[in-house]
């Protein structure tokens, strides 16, 4: 929330407008989180991605999503103990996360995974039957230590046409989310909404306007998780 | 041991097949590293469980027998080493000449489209946000981009390389049950070379030391004079272990109502973890090893064709090539991102890059066999030539 303690004060205009459509799609159910709530007044999410959801360093305040979301839960709850551990890492194939699924994510123990991945997978052309093969083993094995799963829908950007599979791994996504009943951040949505509301220098998008876009977009993504999580579970 | 006579630790005997088979897997890892691209769907990457990287750090063990292992056999360990040192640093140097060259490449391709992708390529991020940090972790190897990480396998390995042969010498099975030990410890403990994300390395050196021990000791029995027993029963068994892999490899699920079967397919995927050499991978590659050596012998007539010249050039040259075309195959993706992968573009990308690496094999050939130029360092044992294997 760096732009808003800033005083950017139009940020949060800003982005309930962008929110719009994306909200109204993202009302998920998190039985364990909202236990939590109830019983220990806490929350400990952990993030799993690649670069996206990495960000630009290591300290807390990088403009990642991750970071904006423990801040936009820790601002909403002042008096709750808000965890949000950013387990990204850039270049990884969902196959690499779920390597790292028992140390990063099991053995953490948080009420709530945020995966975010197949970007990588569209990149290296993993192949949809093995990347749902391995997104199906991941939340299984998280919904089986009790832990609610969301998954990240993939990002937008200008000029998708340049991978002709971007939509049908996008589509495989979203309908292994649908059938195993995990919801979806709507990030696409949101992105969408931002780049064609006309506050960017897009679809010409110079690159500090691509970047801009970037940081902001992560700022407002985190404050549609934090509603949806909020609203539906507290 | 025979000694073998002076006039071959210069020029030994090839095995033709060696080199052929270098070249074609050199230019196989150019098409895959465009992933997506259609003629990388007819890769043996699809239909089965090991791939052309197995097949390239085998050969790198066959290799280093032949190469360095003659040489520690002949003139002493001291000359070996030397020369392995030698060789080290040559890969070393061109490691992070690709990597630059690499880097080049992908901000360019940035700053003239902004696809936020390219980041993603060859995940450069960290030379986005930290350069410092990230400059320091590419010299060291921590950090290495996707697509680059072959070449940091093969430091390790050949830097390893008098290890494993002292290990083999003294015998080829107690050599081979420390490898797997090394292999075995490394997979239930987690042991990795460590990398920036704390993910390790990609090839863990650890896991793959395995394949290049199983190279040295094909290396090592080629230069006893073994020769292959033949077996039909075996041959046949490794048939049939390549079909069925890649039947599972290709099967789709739902195909056959055998819901036993499609599980055991998922665990068999599911276990495909290319770091740390799963055990289905070494099946795969030894079922194919024993196939093309007992199916395809060094003295095959078609191995003489001008194809198979060609791509034993490019295979006495692979370190050249190797970098050459991990450039190209980085332009290559974007490209064809840019054009959205349409089918010209692609057919005409794999084409053109196939038969630039083709061509470079061909001129580097020539060019060592000039009088005074690459033909006169032969006789150097240690100078670092781009030509060694």
């Amino acid at each position: 929330m760096v732009a808003a303690e800033s005083g950017d004060v139009d940020f949060a205009y800003e982005c309930r407008n962008w929110l719009g459509k994306a909200e109204e799609t993202f009302k998920p159910s998190f039985p364990t989180t909202a236990r939590e709530f109830r019983e220990h007044n806490a929350l400990k999410i952990v993030v799993l991605g690649s670069s996206t959801t990495e960000g630009a360093g290591p300290d807390s305040n990088d403009g990642s999503y991750p970071a904006a979301l423990a801040q936009e839960l820790q601002d909403a709850l002042p008096t709750y103990k808000v965890v949000v551990v950013n387990k990204g890492i850039g270049g990884q194939t969902a196959y690499d996360m779920l390597q790292r699924l028992d140390e990063d994510v099991l053995e953490e123990r948080p009420t709530l995974l945020i995966w975010d991945t197949v970007v990588m997978d569209m990149l290296v052309n993993t192949g949809r039957d093995r990347l749902a093969r391995v997104l199906r083993k991941g939340i299984e094995q998280a919904k089986a230590a009790g832990i609610d799963v969301a998954l990240m829908d993939l990002p937008w950007f200008p000029r998708q046409e340049r991978y002709p599979h971007y939509q049908q791994y996008r589509s495989m996504l979203l309908s292994l989310a649908q059938r195993m009943n995990v919801p979806i951040i709507p990030r696409y949505e949101l992105m969408k909404a931002m780049a064609l509301s006309g506050d960017f220098a897009l679809p010409e998008f110079a690159g500090p306007d691509m970047l801009r876009l970037t940081e902001k977009h992560n700022q407002c993504l985190a404050v549609l998780i934090s509603n949806g999580l909020l609203k539906n579970n507290h | 041991m025979k000694s073998l006579p002076e006039a071959t630790v210069n020029k030994p005997a090839r095995d033709l097949r060696i080199d052929v088979v270098r070249g074609l897997i050199l230019l196989i890892i150019f098409i895959n590293h465009m992933p997506g691209n259609i003629i990388s769907q007819y890769t043996p990457y699809y239909f089965g469980f090991s791939d052309s990287s197995e097949v390239f750090v085998l050969l790198a063990g066959v290799s280093a027998v032949l190469a360095y292992g003659r040489l520690i056999n002949q003139r002493g360990l001291a000359v070996g080493v030397l020369r392995i040192v030698a060789r080290v640093w040559t890969l070393y140097v061109a490691h992070l000449m690709v990597f630059l060259i690499a880097c080049g490449v992908i901000f360019f391709a940035i700053s003239k489209t902004q696809n936020p992708l390219y980041v993603e390529v060859i995940n450069i991020q960290p030379f986005l946000i930290d350069p410092v940090s990230a400059l320091l972790d590419v010299l060291t190897l921590v950090y290495q981009p996707s697509f680059l990480n072959i070449i940091p396998l093969y430091i390790v390995l050949l830097a390893v390389f008098p290890l494993v042969y002292w290990l083999v010498r003294i015998h080829p099975i107690f050599g081979l049950l420390v490898s797997l030990s090394i292999w075995q410890a490394a997979v239930h403990w987690s042991l990795n070379f460590p990398d920036r994300f704390g993910g390790g390395w990609f090839f863990n050196p650890l896991a793959w030391q395995l394949v290049f021990t199983f190279g040295v000791l094909i290396g090592h029995a080629m230069d006893q004079g073994y020769i292959l027993i033949k077996s039909r029963l075996l041959t046949a068994l490794a048939i049939l272990v390549v079909l069925g892999l890649g039947f599972i490899k290709t099967y789709t699920m739902g195909s056959l109502n055998w819901p036993l079967f499609e599980h055991w397919v998922d665990v068999i995927h599911l276990s495909n973890d290319k770091m740390n050499q799963s055990v289905v991978r070494i099946v795969h590659l030894l079922a194919l090893v024993w196939i093309f050596c007992s199916l395809i012998s060094s003295h095959a007539l078609f191995l003489r064709s001008w194809v198979c010249r060609g791509l034993a050039s490019m295979g006495r040259h692979s370190l050249a090539v190797f970098c050459v075309g991990t450039v190209l195959s980085i332009m290559g993706q974007i490209l064809m991102a840019e054009t959205a992968y349409s089918l010209e573009m692609q057919l005409i990308i794999c084409i053109t890059g196939g038969t630039l690496l083709f061509g470079l094999g061909a001129f580097l050939s020539w060019y060592q066999s000039l009088p005074g130029l690459g033909g006169a360092r032969r006789t150097l044992p240690l100078a670092p030539v781009l030509s060694k294997p």
